[in-house]
């Protein structure tokens, strides 16, 4: 199919929304009130971008300070970067009216630096938001000087990794870039979107995106100098179902076909993915049908679904895979690693043998580049494999710690591209990102899986799971906790939660789901002031052999 | 037009005016004009903050500098402003060039256009709501001190140096954050309101851990007065608790009495601040709440005891411990005096936090967040050390901090999270073991209806990573707190994590 220009794009989704929508839509409710009314594309509203030469004669400038000032190595990544957050959302009334809905936007320019030096094995970070050649160069040799003041107290540093030097320029390839259609356009959109969860009888759809738009370069003395313009969106559709009910949770899911990616505005085209939304606001009502207890406190079977097994992914083994935190240097931070010592941890068979989790930041995941935020092309790489650890998120600085465990398994020490700077005025860091699950035999589906539980639960739309400092082990207290008696769901059981060990939950898997049962777990983590981390996980379902349930009440 | 304004110097850069680290009022004032300027032909009202901040931030690690973060960022905001056409695109970015802030105030202004007004709007210059943007005056607070600024570019390398050699005579392996912060603050209103604050921050923590792993524990201290911070004394502080904790061994779970030392209990706190959000009380999502969604007006336990009424939580910008600017923002509404406030007073509830629109509708007077906050004995109630209430305790447990505080249920105020850097078993008043760490469940506003002792206050270090929803600065803002010795605390479930 070839690609729609804008206008036949947005010709085509007013027909296709035209279509889903009658009576009451989405003129009827906001437009009225919606704070952003413009045809002119998103991109006119900010400045003129900095020409990408500009900015990479800035990075050249900042690392040649830095080397002139005594670096042994300097990087430096400068951005611009805009922002349109748009999204709908209840009133301040808290009375989900139609008219009562607002939708909320902000909108971002950035222009900002950040350029770390090495002198003998120290490093040091320095960062700014003045883009003149003269800012960029005193913060390289501030930089310089920083880490020489620093670098007695460095005892046996670790070699940096070689990575070879690179040059280019790099685009994500979007259809349809959100920063070239109108916020008028957005707005329909979303709000059509809103519209088509609305006819649901009983739930509502609650649209809401981030899109970033990118111009990073990056900068070493190395010799390398890269341009990305990059496209991200951070998309959710949860719907809602309303229990009415005082004190039972409404029934929230997370729209399955609506995920982070690294795309346009194409990801909410067509027809076809709004009857998807439909359908799926329509399966949220049987679940307000269950009758409603709490569990009884004991250990069970489960079952997971797609997204909560993302997100127990997300909030144990991802952080607890990234080398920083096993070598200790969070300690005093978020904390350490369960997967710690790495003599220990590497080849062992830890978890369950259907266990593989991979790494992949190629298109189209969220976050995907060319170059990582050191310059290094990033690869799909296996962190576990049937069950035992076999790599760390490891940046060129400390992928030297595995150098006896790439040699002994005969692969060259490298880094894997997996360095992120979220910003670049936070250092960058290795970080654990877009992980994939594998998942099992075809024809193991979420009911299959449930239809195979004798006394157990199901774990649905999990978001969020609290972890303790080490990742051993943690709690959740999800509201979509189900009783399955016999097979079958009986019970959605409220003010109830679970307690796991780490090794003993990914230990205890017993069946992965089937490709049809992949979903999208999502983890915030704020691991600074102002910083706000993103770890996708796509992931089958799973079923557990034993899980420990508690009441909220104690 | 291009607005000179004085390049800014960040750490370690030989700054010999640490005055000039932060923008002054002035050049504040000159970048704010200049905003206003551009704007002037707009009919819309344009309150502007500029915000400046200058950290720096050293990671020690093994007896190695594993981080050093040193930023200089600049934050200027539109914020919305209406009467009579509501805007909620809220602009910001870190740039000051005159020609850039020209084309971003033209480019918002395309993005608007004539709506009908929203009823909390004001609609014309005689609005009560309009008068609460004129002029007004603020708090005098004092929150510089010379000695922290001086300090971001000349201490580093000195406590680096110390808290190594310190933790390695020890024969332990030592994780250790020092930070410094100095920002200036200014918010515009064309009305005629003008707020401008500077303050300086800084703290030190120390994890120290036993080379087998199987033993932590930490300190920290947080000042604004870079003077009071004793490095040596933290470091003295991690390796102690580490110490103590070697040979740890499992307690069974279950509801006990619990000494709760200044950084748990400050954990605690912290995370109650948004219970105490006018706007989640009167929609059941805080412990405050009363009755159904339907009651008009809403109910809340305004005016209710809802803690032992040896309880006092105070938030005040002159607070000699902390502080904070005297003026704030809610929901983009910037420059609102920041007034004293007593938030729980003998254990009853008194205030709740709300911003102008809900104000204005209620009848109350517009009041920041709880952010800062220092919670404290009632006049007149006798305090105790941690030595004393352990000392009183007949069987119990020492809680030195907790992992990262999770809200499970807002409406009850029920948390969870894991004890660690020093969990120990008391009998007969005295610590006889050190002991395996517990996961806890259950709510601080029940923890403070159970109150047995409670200690003297003092202001608690949080660190540099594991930040929550609602964080956006380093360090935290002052959250004061005493240890405090509490009945039936629900250590619900061993913990593996060391």
């Amino acid at each position: 199919m070839s690609s729609p220009s804008r206008r036949t794009f947005l010709t085509q989704s007013a027909i296709a929304l035209a279509g889903l929508t009658s009576g009451v839509g989405h003129r009827a409710f906001g437009m009225a009130r919606l704070p952003i009314r413009s045809q002119q594309p998103v991109a006119s509203f900010f400045p003129e971008l900095i020409a990408a030469d500009t900015l990479q004669a800035l990075a050249t400038t900042g690392v040649d300070a830095a080397r002139q000032a005594g670096a042994e190595y300097a990087d430096i990544r400068l951005t611009d970067l805009r922002l349109l957050r748009l999204g709908i959302e209840l009133g301040d009334s808290g009375v989900p009216t139609i008219v009562g809905n607002i939708p909320g936007a902000a909108i971002t320019f950035e222009l900002s630096y950040g350029i770390r030096a090495r002198v003998g094995g120290a490093w040091a970070f320095v960062t700014g938001n003045e883009c003149t050649s003269d800012a960029v160069a005193a913060a390289g040799r501030r930089a310089a000087a920083t880490a020489r003041g620093v670098a007695a107290s460095v005892r046996q540093p670790w070699e940096m990794v070689a990575a070879p030097a690179v040059r280019g320029e790099w685009t994500t390839p979007v259809r349809v870039d959100p920063f070239a259609v109108s916020p008028d356009a957005h707005v329909n959109i979303l709000g059509a979107l809103y519209d088509v969860g609305a006819r649901a009888t009983g739930a509502t759809a609650w649209p809401r995106v981030t899109w970033t738009g990118e111009t990073r370069v990056f900068a070493s003395t190395d010799g390398s100098l890269t341009t990305q313009h990059l496209t991200h969106a951070l998309p959710s559709i949860y719907i809602d179902a309303k229990t009415g009910v005082p004190r039972v949770p409404d029934v929230m899911l997370r729209f399955r076909d609506i995920n982070p990616i690294s795309a346009g505005l194409e990801i909410f085209e067509g027809a076809a993915l709004q009857e998807r939304l439909k359908a799926a606001a329509a399966d949220a009502i049987p679940l307000l049908q269950f009758p409603i207890g709490a569990a009884d406190v004991g250990r069970y079977e489960a079952v997971f679904d797609g997204t909560s097994m993302g997100a127990m992914a997300a909030y144990t083994l991802a952080p607890a895979l990234e080398l920083r935190r096993v070598l200790g240097y969070d300690a005093d931070g978020v904390g350490t690693s369960i997967l710690a010592p790495t003599a220990d941890v590497l080849g062992a068979p830890l978890f369950a043998p259907c266990l593989t989790l991979t790494s992949d930041r190629s298109m189209p995941q969220y976050g995907a580049v060319q170059w990582d935020d050191e310059g290094v092309v990033p690869r799909s790489f296996p962190l576990i494999a049937n069950g035992a650890v076999v790599d760390y998120f490891s940046t060129r600085a400390t992928a030297g710690a595995l150098a006896s465990w790439y040699s002994k398994t005969g692969r060259p020490l490298a880094s894997q591209g997996t360095t992120i700077a979220q910003s670049p005025s936070t250092p960058p860091r290795a970080r654990a990102t877009d992980l994939v699950i594998a998942s099992g035999a075809s024809g193991t589906t979420l009911d299959t899986l449930i239809r195979g539980v004798k006394r157990g639960v199901l774990v649905r739309s999990l978001e969020y799971v609290s972890s303790d400092q080490q990742l051993s082990g943690g709690a959740f207290f999800p509201e979509m906790l189900f009783e399955i008696t016999r097979g079958k769901i009986t019970r959605r059981l409220i003010d109830s939660g679970v307690q796991f060990g780490t090794k003993s939950f990914w230990k205890g898997i017993t069946t992965m789901g089937d490709a049809s049962t992949v979903e999208y777990g999502v983890a915030r983590r704020y691991p600074n002031a102002g910083t706000i981390e993103y770890t996708p996980v796509r992931a089958p379902a799973a079923h557990v052999a034993r899980l420990d349930v508690i009441q909220r009440n104690g | 037009m291009r607005v000179e304004i004085t390049q800014h110097v960040g750490a370690d850069s030989g700054t010999t005016n640490p005055q000039s680290l932060v923008m002054s009022q002035e050049e504040c004032q000159q970048l704010a004009q200049l905003l206003l300027d551009i704007a002037k032909p707009s009919p819309f009202m344009w309150p502007i903050s500029v915000i400046h901040t200058v950290q720096s931030i050293t990671g020690v690690s093994q007896g190695e500098t594993i981080d050093i973060d040193d930023g200089d960022r600049i934050s200027v905001e539109l914020s919305p402003g209406g009467f009579g056409h509501y805007a909620s695109v809220a602009p910001t970015t870190n740039q000051r060039d005159a020609e850039v802030l020209r084309k971003i105030i033209a480019k918002v202004f395309a993005m608007r256009a004539p709506t009908p007004p929203i009823p909390s709007d004001p609609v014309d210059a005689d609005d009560p709501l309009y008068l609460m943007y004129d002029k007004r005056s603020y708090v005098p607070v004092s929150l510089w001190h010379e000695s922290t600024a001086t300090a971001m570019g000349t201490a580093r390398s000195d406590v680096i140096a110390k808290v190594i050699r310190q933790v390695e005579e020890a024969q332990l392996l030592g994780t250790a954050t020092i930070g410094f912060a100095a920002r200036s603050e200014l918010f515009m209103h064309p009305l005629g309101r003008l707020a401008y604050g500077k303050e300086t921050d800084c703290e030190v923590t120390v994890t120290a851990r036993t080379p087998d792993n199987k033993a932590s524990g930490w300190g920290g201290h947080a000042s604004r007065d870079w003077s009071r911070v004793h490095p040596e004394a933290v470091a003295a502080q991690a390796i102690d608790m580490a110490n103590r904790s070697r040979n740890r061994v499992a307690l069974e779970p279950g509801r006990r009495t619990a000494i709760l030392g200044p950084a748990a209990v400050a954990q605690l706190v912290r995370a109650m601040t948004e219970l105490f959000f006018y706007d989640n009380a009167v929609t059941g999502r805080s412990p405050f709440w009363i009755g159904h969604r339907t009651t008009k007006p809403p109910m809340t336990k305004l005016g209710q005891r809802v803690f032992d009424p040896r309880i006092m939580m105070t938030s005040d910008p002159n607070d000699p411990e902390g502080g904070y600017m005297p003026f704030f923002e809610y929901n983009g509404e910037r420059g609102f005096p920041t007034p004293a406030t007593t938030w729980i007073d003998h254990g009853v509830l008194k205030y709740l936090s709300c911003g102008i629109g809900t104000a204005m509708r209620t009848g109350q007077t517009p009041r920041d967040d709880p952010f800062s906050m220092r919670l404290e004995a009632a006049p007149g109630t006798k305090t105790s050390t941690i030595e004393e209430m352990i000392a009183n305790c007949a069987e119990g447990v020492y809680v030195h901090r907790f992992s990262g505080v999770d809200m499970v249920d807002a409406r009850s105020g029920l948390m969870t999270g894991v004890t660690r850097d020093g969990c120990f078993f008391i009998q007969h008043g005295k610590i006889t073991k050190a002991i395996k760490n517990f996961r806890f469940l259950d709510s601080p506003i029940f923890a403070l209806n159970k109150l047995a002792m409670i200690g003297t206050p003092e202001r608690v270090a949080f660190g540099y990573r594991n930040y929550g929803r609602y964080e956006t600065r380093f360090p935290r803002s002052p959250i004061i707190v005493p240890p405090l010795m509490v009945q039936d605390f629900n250590f619900s479930a061993l913990a593996d994590a060391v």
